[in-house]
């Protein structure tokens, strides 16, 4: 970070902060970077507070959400419950619930965190009688007794805190510490996966919320009312979902949202991504509020120097893909071979032109072979054709491969990323081209699983395709029969090649795109792409 | 620790007041489905519980109310022959991609 950055955050060193620091250093940063979880750890802290969020719920002799600061040491903060003696002393009470632990104990990060409040309190000219921590399931109140050395440990982690903070790169998470079990952060930290290992221990069951809210139906409109997300075609109302059931949105075609859905779902922190009926990316929506506002800065400087090495490992990772699925699913040995042998050049390209030349190669060879893995006797497949699509084949592979890539836009940008910046794809196309790097490797074991099975099993027949002169489109049930088809394929779960546990495609893309941004911020030596066997 | 996977509450209420009960359902529907005039079927990871529980609790007279939370077991082990209606059925929005 350059120094008038430094400054613009020296001051931002907060008392949860330094408590989030002690307990681990790359929590801290994690929270510093903005990172959220939706977790029942995280829930019901939200919710112990509540009680003592609100400074107008204060008495004359009980002061609520008070909120203090230590000029000298320089840290803000607040404390939950601060009571005042007849004799203008004060008492200290800290809220803490302990979903995980469930035991009442004092920790350090609670100790340093009164210490500070206390120490803020002096500071203030005020004097303090005695300090306590509420426990608020147990609804037992436990006095904690601070000496010098608690004050001087206090002070040592504020300064430790903002040096973490402030740093230029991601503290290293912890090391097979039993702490990560119980960490709010362990999904989005992912101790275990650094190491690029088989993981033995499971932190997280990572059973991704596959909640997708499609929006299909031309000329139907979707809106907000009580709660609820409903969907109305014609004026009539078509479907009624509870918006906490809501996980993301992806309009199709013509289909109308009202700015108050919008906003409601950004604030949520929820993306939505618009597609034509044609299945091209429009465009999509983030909350402001994502994480990693630095590392995106780091996107941007590695994306305008180059980084050969990710290039490399999508395109090898893609083209491996490819040879493993054509192998599976289609009749021909030899180009499989082939593959292979492009996948190892891809690796070790000296340059990313020459690495889009054997990505160029594969896919020639690749879709060559493709229509050996068709079934059924109404489609036909001879060459990969983008826009316009000649064959029902080619519209249906356009389609999933959007769907896939407004997946990879939403694990983008739930690391806090830019889906614009990329390095394998140009950033100066106007494409979405980190989004794109990533959709690589996930093009054959996906998009183009998806597609293959619906053609084999009858779910796409060729009825649901209209011809336009040279070209053929989805019709509206098609469409639907395909995004069925790749909500199934991608919510399907299999063992990662890497980690060795099982997960969904989707939580997998996610996995991915974390990996990126460790290797974008320093946490992480190298890249590995998801390899199907 | 508990693991993050969504389950299914069957939820009733027993609430005299017209004025909170309308306020209970229409938290509740935030959350879940309304199957009956006064049962929601709500699936919910844990930390939409813990908001659920708090948002109703902040509605409801203690003393007066009651809310039933009847815990039916992690969603994806979910037999649906093990939940039926005689007569209309509502709703329940399924526990997967929406297309509409």
């Amino acid at each position: 970070m350059s120094d008038h950055q430094a400054t613009e955050r020296g001051d931002a060193v907060t008392i949860s902060l330094v408590a989030h620091h002690e307990f681990c250093p790359r929590r801290a940063w994690l929270e510093a970077a903005g990172e959220r979880t939706d977790t029942r750890q995280m829930a019901v802290g939200v919710a112990s507070h509540a009680a003592t969020d609100d400074p107008s719920t204060g008495r004359r002799d009980i002061k609520r959400a008070v909120d203090v600061a230590h000029l000298g040491w320089s840290y803000t903060g607040r404390c939950d419950t601060i009571e005042v003696n007849p004799d203008g002393s004060l008492e200290v009470v800290e809220y803490k619930a302990t979903p995980v632990r469930r035991r009442t104990d004092v920790t350090q990060p609670m100790r340093t965190q009164l210490a500070l409040q206390v120490a803020a309190l002096i500071d203030m000219g005020e004097r303090v009688h005695a300090q306590y921590v509420y426990f608020t399931e147990h609804k037992r109140r436990v006095e904690v007794e601070l000496s010098d050395i608690d004050f001087e440990r206090a002070r040592a982690a504020v300064e430790a805190t903002r040096t973490c903070v402030e740093s230029d790169t991601a503290p290293q998470p912890l090391e097979d510490d039993p702490k990560c079990t119980r960490c709010s952060h362990a999904s989005v930290c992912l101790p275990d996966e650094r190491k690029l290992a088989s993981i033995k221990r499971r932190i997280v069951v990572a059973d991704p919320d596959t909640q997708i809210v499609h929006l299909a139906t031309p000329g139907s409109r979707a809106f907000v009312r009580s709660g609820r997300m409903i969907v109305a075609t014609h004026g009539e109302e078509a479907a009624s979902i509870p918006l906490e059931r809501v996980q993301g949105v992806a309009v199709h075609g013509n289909v109308d949202l009202t700015g108050g859905l919008i906003r409601e779902l950004l604030w949520r922190g929820l993306s939505i991504v618009w597609c034509t009926s044609t299945g091209r990316v429009v465009g999509d929506a983030a909350s402001a509020s994502g994480p990693n506002g630095s590392a995106r800065a780091l996107q941007y400087a590695s994306a305008h120097s180059g980084r050969l090495d990710l290039a490399q490992e999508f395109v090898a990772s893609k083209v491996s893909n490819q040879a493993t699925f054509l192998r599976r699913n289609g009749n021909a040995p030899e180009a499989v071979a082939r593959l292979r042998s492009f996948a190892s050049q891809a690796a070790d390209a000296p340059s990313v032109n020459e690495l889009l030349g054997v990505e160029g190669a594969a896919a020639g060879l690749y879709f060559g072979s493709f229509g050996t893995m068709l079934r059924a006797p109404d489609f036909e497949f001879s060459t990969r054709s983008r826009r316009p699509a000649h064959d029902p084949v080619n519209a249906a592979l356009n389609y999933a491969y959007a769907l896939l890539l407004g997946d990879c836009i939403r694990a983008v940008r739930s690391c806090g990323l830019d889906p614009h910046a990329g390095f394998l794809h140009s950033s100066n196309r106007n494409k979405p081209a980190l989004a794109l790097d990533l959709a690589e490797e996930f093009r054959a074991p996906v998009a183009d699983s998806a597609v293959v099975r619906a053609l084999n099993n009858g779910e796409l027949r060729s009825g649901d395709f209209q011809v336009n002169l040279a070209a053929v489109n989805l019709t509206d049930k098609g469409r639907k029969a395909l995004i069925a088809a790749y909500e199934r394929r991608v919510s399907t779960e299999f063992v990662h090649p890497t980690f060795d546990y099982s997960c969904s495609w989707r939580r997998a893309i996610e996995i991915q795109a974390r990996l990126v941004l460790g290797v974008l911020d320093g946490t992480q030596d190298r890249y590995i792409g998801v390899r199907t066997r | 620790m508990i693991p993050d996977t969504a389950r299914r509450y069957l939820i009733a209420y027993d609430i005299p007041e017209d004025k909170r009960r309308t306020r209970v359902a229409k938290c509740l529907q935030t959350y879940g489905d309304r199957v009956q005039y006064s049962v929601f079927v709500v699936d919910a990871k844990p930390a939409a519980l813990v908001r659920l529980k708090v948002a109703v609790g902040a509605e409801i007279n203690l003393e007066e109310d009651s809310v039933l939370l009847c815990d039916l077991g992690p969603v994806s082990s979910l037999e649906e022959s093990k939940f039926s209606f005689i007569g209309r059925d509502r709703p329940v929005t399924p526990n997967e991609a929406i297309i509409l």
